[in-house]
C-alpha cells in the first residue's frame, strides 16, 4: 500500500507540474523565414470618369440674402444676379399733420460674401416692380436661380457706384427718387384717415416691390447683402418740426425674396453651355480634363468608379480598411477667387439625382499648397461607403455627386474646378487600403 | 489488493486529457508543417543520445522499436511515465529571447500477452507546434510595411498500441499501431498605422489518422558475455488529410468569415532505420541508430520552406558499476551518455536546419518495483549566419517513473 500512495504522489505532482510554461515571446524574423497568407494593398489607381451636370434649379427664395452683381471669367461664363424683393410695413402708416418730406433711401448691410474683384466700382439700380410678387405664382411655393424676371419699370428709382468692403460693417444708403418719395408721402398723408389706415395692403398695391439690378455694361463683382428685417429697409425721412424722423419700409414676405442668377456661357463658347437638363452632362475629356462645381449657377461634379466593383471578382475575399476621395483643384483656377472650405458628397444614380448625403459621415479637410499649388486637394473619408460598394452585387455603376453644403449652394457663387488629368500627378483619385486574405 | 492498477489507469486516462491541451514547444522551427516531429524514445533512450533501434529492457519501455517489447518477464506489468522540461534560447543575431516549458510527456504500459506475444500501450507527443513571431510584410503598392505576428499552439499526439512477436529464438518482429489525433492553431494577426485593431486569419487544422509502422530485432551472442543486436525499423509513406476550420476577424473584432476549407494534405515520409547495440554482461551497453525520412517526397504548403530527405545519427552507452545486491547505492545506479546528430527535414533559405547535442543521465532504483530516471540534453538548432536563421539552444531535461511489478501470478496447484 505504500507503493501505492508513492506512485499516486509521483503521478498527481507531474500533473500539477505540467501545466507550468513561460513564454516571453515575440522573435522578430524577416519576412524570408515564414509565410504570411494575407496582404495589405493600397491602390490609387483606379479609373474615375468625371462630368460636369448641371442642376436642374436652385431655390433662392427665402434665403435672407441677396444677390447683386455680375461678373465673368473664362470658366464659368458670364454671371448676372439680380433680386426681387417686397417691402412693407406692419401696421398702418400714420404722419403726423405738419410732417415734412425729406428724403427716401433704400439701406443695404452687407453679408460677408463676395464673388469677383472689389477693386473695380461696384454699379447698381434700383427699380420699382410692376407687376406684384404673387405667391400664388410661385413653383411649389419657392422661386429659383431660374425663375422668370419680374417686370419692373425700366427706369430706376436709384442707383449707386461704390468700391465694395464686404466684410465691413459699412452700411450702404442708395438715395432713392425724391419724386417717388414725395408721392408715397403724400399718399400717407392724404389715405391715413381712411378706415382701417393706410395698411400694408394698400401700400403693397401702390408699391409692389423692388428690384436690385447690376447697371447695364458694369462688370466687377456680386455682392450679397443680408435680407432681413434688420438688414435691408426702405427709409423715408421727414421732420416734424426740429426734429427728424423716419418711417421704415422693412423687407416684408421673406419668403417671396429670390436671386435670379442667369449664366451667359455662350460668350467664350464653353462646353458648359451644353447642360441643359439635369441628365445631361459634360465628360471632363471634354473639357479639358475638369470638371466644374459652382453655387448659384448650379455646375455640379459627378465622379463614377466604373471598376471598382471588379475588386470583389478579382480577389475573393477583400475588406476595405480605408478609402480617401481626393478632390483636385486645377492648379490656376483658385488665385482670384478662392476655394470653398468644404465639401458635400451625394450618392447619385445615373439620372443625375442625388440621395443618400455622405457628407454627414464622412471627414474632410482640404490642404492648400501655397508655395507651389502642386498638392492642393480636398481628402474626403469614405471608407464606409466605398465598403458598400464592394459588397454591392448588383449592375450599378457607383457614382456620387461633389456639391457645395446647402446654404452655400443656395446664397454664393462658390467654386471649384477639379481636374481630372487621368492619371496625372495632382489629379482627382480614389485610394484605397485593402486587406486580401 | 491490486487497487492501484485501476487507479493508475484513471489518472493516466485524465493526463491524456491535459495532455492534450498541451503545447511541448516553443519554437519558431515549429510552424511549419505540422510542426516539431517529436523523436520516439523515453528516459533511458534520451540519456543515450536517442539511440534505441537495437535495444529491448525488462525494466524500461522502448517505443522506438516496436519489436522491443520482448524482453518483458511474462509476470511482470510495466509502468512508465515522464515530465519534460525545456529551456531554450533564440538568437537571431540581434535578438535573444527565451521560453521554458514544462509538460507531461508520456505514459505508457506494457506486459506479456503470450510467450511468443507481449505489447504495450501508450500515449506520447507526435508533433508540436509553439510559435510567436512577429515579422514584416510590404503594403503592395507602397514602400512601407505592415506588421505582422505569427501563432501557433498544439500538437498531435499518438496513442499507440505496440506488439512485439516471436518469430523464432532471438528474432522478432513488431507492428505498431497508432492512432494520430490533435489540434493544431495558426494564428496570423496583422496591425498597422492605417487601421486600429488588428485582422486576424485563424486556422484550426484537426488530423485523426491511423497510422503503422513495424520493426524487427535479432540478437546474437558472440561469447558468453558479449551480446549483440541488431535492430531495423520502417514505416511506410502516408498521407493524411488535415481539415482546416478557418475564421477571418475584421478589426472591430467582427466575424469576417467562418468557414470550414477543403482538407488539406500532409505527406508523413516512408522511412527506415537501422541500429546496432552490443551488451557487455550487465554492466555496459553500447548502442546506435542511423534513420533515413524520404521526406523529398512530400510538399511544404508554405513556399519559403523546402522539405528534404532527413537523416539522423545518434550514438549512446550505459554504465552499470556493479552489479552485486551488496554494492552500494551508487554502484547500482545506472549511468547514461550520448550524442546525436540531426539533419532536419526542413530546407529554408536553401539551408537544411541542423540540430545536434550530447546527453547524459542516470537511473536510480528506488525499491524492486521503482526506477527514476533522469535525462539530460544539451543543443543547438539552426544557424544565425546562415542567411538570418535563427539559432536555437536549448536544454531538456526528463524526468520519468518506471514501475515493474508482479502481476501475473501463477495458479497454485491445488
Amino acid at each position: 500500500m505504500n507503493r501505492f500512495w508513492i506512485l499516486l504522489y509521483f503521478i498527481s505532482i507531474f500533473y500539477i507540474i505540467s501545466s507550468c510554461k513561460k513564454n516571453d515571446n515575440n522573435l522578430t524574423v524577416g519576412d524570408n523565414l515564414v509565410n504570411v497568407n494575407s496582404d495589405i494593398v493600397i491602390n490609387d489607381t483606379s479609373t474615375l470618369k468625371t462630368y460636369t451636370v448641371k442642376s436642374d434649379s436652385i431655390i433662392t427664395s427665402g434665403t435672407a440674402k441677396l444677390l447683386v452683381g455680375k461678373y465673368q471669367d473664362g470658366n464659368f461664363g458670364s454671371i448676372t444676379a439680380t433680386s426681387y424683393f417686397q417691402v412693407g410695413v406692419s401696421s398702418a402708416l400714420t404722419l403726423e399733420t405738419n410732417a415734412v418730406f425729406d428724403s427716401i433711401s433704400l439701406v443695404l448691410h452687407y453679408s460677408n460674401y463676395y464673388y469677383g474683384d472689389t477693386t473695380r466700382p461696384y454699379a447698381i439700380e434700383a427699380h420699382q416692380l410692376m407687376d406684384k410678387l404673387d405667391y400664388n405664382q410661385n413653383d411649389n411655393g419657392y422661386r429659383y436661380n431660374t425663375s422668370k424676371a419680374i417686370r419692373s419699370d425700366p427706369t430706376p428709382i436709384g442707383k449707386t457706384t461704390f468700391y465694395p468692403r464686404p466684410s465691413s460693417n459699412t452700411v450702404i444708403y442708395v438715395s432713392l427718387s425724391k419724386d417717388m418719395g414725395k408721392n408715397l408721402f403724400d399718399t400717407i398723408m392724404e389715405r391715413q384717415t381712411e378706415t382701417d389706415g393706410y395698411d400694408q395692403t394698400k401700400f403693397l398695391n401702390y408699391f409692389r416691390g423692388i428690384a436690385l439690378v447690376p447697371k447695364a455694361g458694369a462688370i466687377s463683382s456680386i455682392i450679397r447683402f443680408g435680407a432681413t428685417d434688420s438688414s435691408l429697409y426702405m427709409r423715408l425721412y421727414y421732420h416734424v418740426g426740429e426734429t427728424s424722423k423716419y418711417l421704415n419700409f422693412s423687407i416684408f414676405n421673406g419668403y417671396l425674396q429670390f436671386n435670379k442668377i442667369d449664366d451667359d456661357l455662350s460668350f467664350n463658347k464653353s462646353p458648359l453651355d451644353t447642360l441643359r437638363r439635369l441628365k445631361d452632362r459634360l465628360s471632363s475629356l471634354k473639357s479639358g480634363n475638369a470638371t466644374y462645381c459652382q453655387g448659384g449657377t448650379g455646375f455640379l461634379t459627378k465622379i463614377e468608379f466604373p471598376y471598382l466593383k471588379n475588386l470583389q471578382f478579382t480577389t475573393e475575399h477583400i475588406k476595405i480598411l480605408k478609402a480617401q476621395l481626393i478632390l483636385c483643384p486645377v492648379k490656376s483656377t483658385y488665385k482670384t477667387i478662392g476655394l470653398p472650405p468644404k465639401l458635400f458628397l451625394y450618392e447619385a444614380n445615373d439620372l443625375n439625382q442625388i440621395g443618400y448625403n455622405l457628407t454627414d459621415t464622412l471627414s474632410q479637410h482640404l490642404t492648400v499648397d501655397n508655395i507651389y499649388n502642386e498638392t492642393t486637394a480636398y481628402t474626403l473619408d469614405i471608407t464606409s461607403y466605398i465598403s458598400s460598394i464592394i459588397q454591392d452585387r448588383t449592375d450599378n455603376i457607383p457614382a456620387v455627386i461633389v456639391t457645395l453644403p446647402n446654404v452655400d449652394f443656395k446664397t454664393t457663387l462658390e467654386r471649384v474646378i477639379l481636374s481630372n488629368g487621368l492619371g496625372q500627378a495632382n489629379s482627382t483619385r480614389l485610394k484605397i487600403w485593402y486587406w486580401r486574405y | 489488493m491490486k487497487l492501484i492498477y485501476p487507479i493508475l489507469f484513471i489518472s493516466i486516462f485524465l493526463n491524456s486529457l491535459a495532455l492534450e491541451a498541451q503545447t511541448i514547444t516553443s519554437s519558431p522551427y515549429s510552424m511549419y508543417g505540422i510542426g516539431d516531429i517529436v523523436p520516439n524514445g523515453f528516459g533511458q533512450s534520451k540519456a543515450m543520445g536517442g539511440a534505441g533501434i537495437a535495444m529491448s529492457s525488462n525494466l524500461w519501455l522502448n517505443n522506438i522499436n516496436p519489436a522491443s517489447y520482448h524482453s518483458i518477464d511474462s509476470l511482470f506489468f510495466l509502468l512508465e511515465a515522464g515530465i519534460d522540461g525545456r529551456q531554450s534560447t533564440f538568437s537571431n543575431g540581434i535578438q535573444k529571447q527565451s521560453n521554458h516549458n514544462i509538460n507531461f510527456s508520456y505514459f505508457a504500459l506494457a506486459f506479456r500477452i503470450t510467450p511468443w506475444w507481449s505489447n504495450s500501450l501508450g500515449l506520447a507527443p507526435f508533433s508540436s507546434v509553439g510559435n510567436n513571431i512577429n515579422t514584416t510584410k510590404a503594403i503592395e503598392g507602397s514602400s512601407e510595411n505592415f506588421n505582422v505576428n505569427l501563432q501557433g499552439t498544439g500538437g498531435i499526439n499518438q496513442y499507440y498500441w505496440g506488439n512485439s512477436f516471436k518469430i523464432v529464438k532471438d528474432l522478432y518482429v513488431g507492428l505498431n499501431i497508432s492512432y494520430l489525433l490533435g489540434t493544431i492553431k495558426q494564428t496570423e494577426s496583422l496591425t498597422s498605422g492605417y487601421f486600429s485593431g488588428s485582422l486576424t486569419t485563424e486556422d484550426k487544422m484537426t488530423l485523426n489518422k491511423l497510422y503503422f509502422n513495424y520493426g524487427i530485432q535479432y540478437s546474437f551472442n558472440i561469447n558468453k558475455n558479449i551480446k549483440t543486436t541488431l535492430g531495423g525499423i520502417f514505416g511506410n509513406k502516408d498521407q493524411m488529410g488535415l481539415k482546416h476550420d478557418v475564421t477571418i476577424f475584421g478589426n472591430a473584432n467582427d466575424t469576417l468569415e467562418h468557414n470550414v476549407i477543403q482538407q488539406s494534405s500532409f505527406t508523413l515520409p516512408q522511412y527506415f532505420g537501422l541500429g546496432a547495440s552490443v551488451k557487455f554482461g550487465d554492466k555496459l551497453l553500447l548502442a546506435s541508430d542511423y534513420k533515413f525520412y524520404n521526406w523529398s517526397q512530400s510538399e511544404s504548403l508554405q513556399p519559403n520552406v523546402k522539405f528534404v530527405n532527413s537523416t539522423n545519427y545518434c550514438i549512446g552507452a550505459e554504465f552499470m558499476p556493479s552489479t552485486s545486491f551488496r554494492a552500494s547505492y551508487i554502484a547500482k545506479m545506472k549511468y547514461r551518455l550520448g550524442g546525436y546528430l540531426n539533419n532536419s527535414y526542413l530546407m529554408i533559405q536553401g539551408q537544411q536546419i541542423r540540430d545536434m547535442g550530447l546527453s547524459a543521465g542516470i537511473g536510480v532504483p528506488i525499491s524492486n518495483k521503482f526506477y527514476i530516471s533522469l535525462a539530460y540534453q544539451i543543443g543547438q538548432r539552426g544557424a544565425v549566419k546562415n542567411n538570418g536563421l535563427i539559432t536555437e539552444k536549448y536544454q531538456t531535461l526528463m524526468f520519468n517513473v518506471s514501475f515493474a511489478d508482479i502481476w501475473f501470478l501463477k495458479p497454485k496447484f491445488d
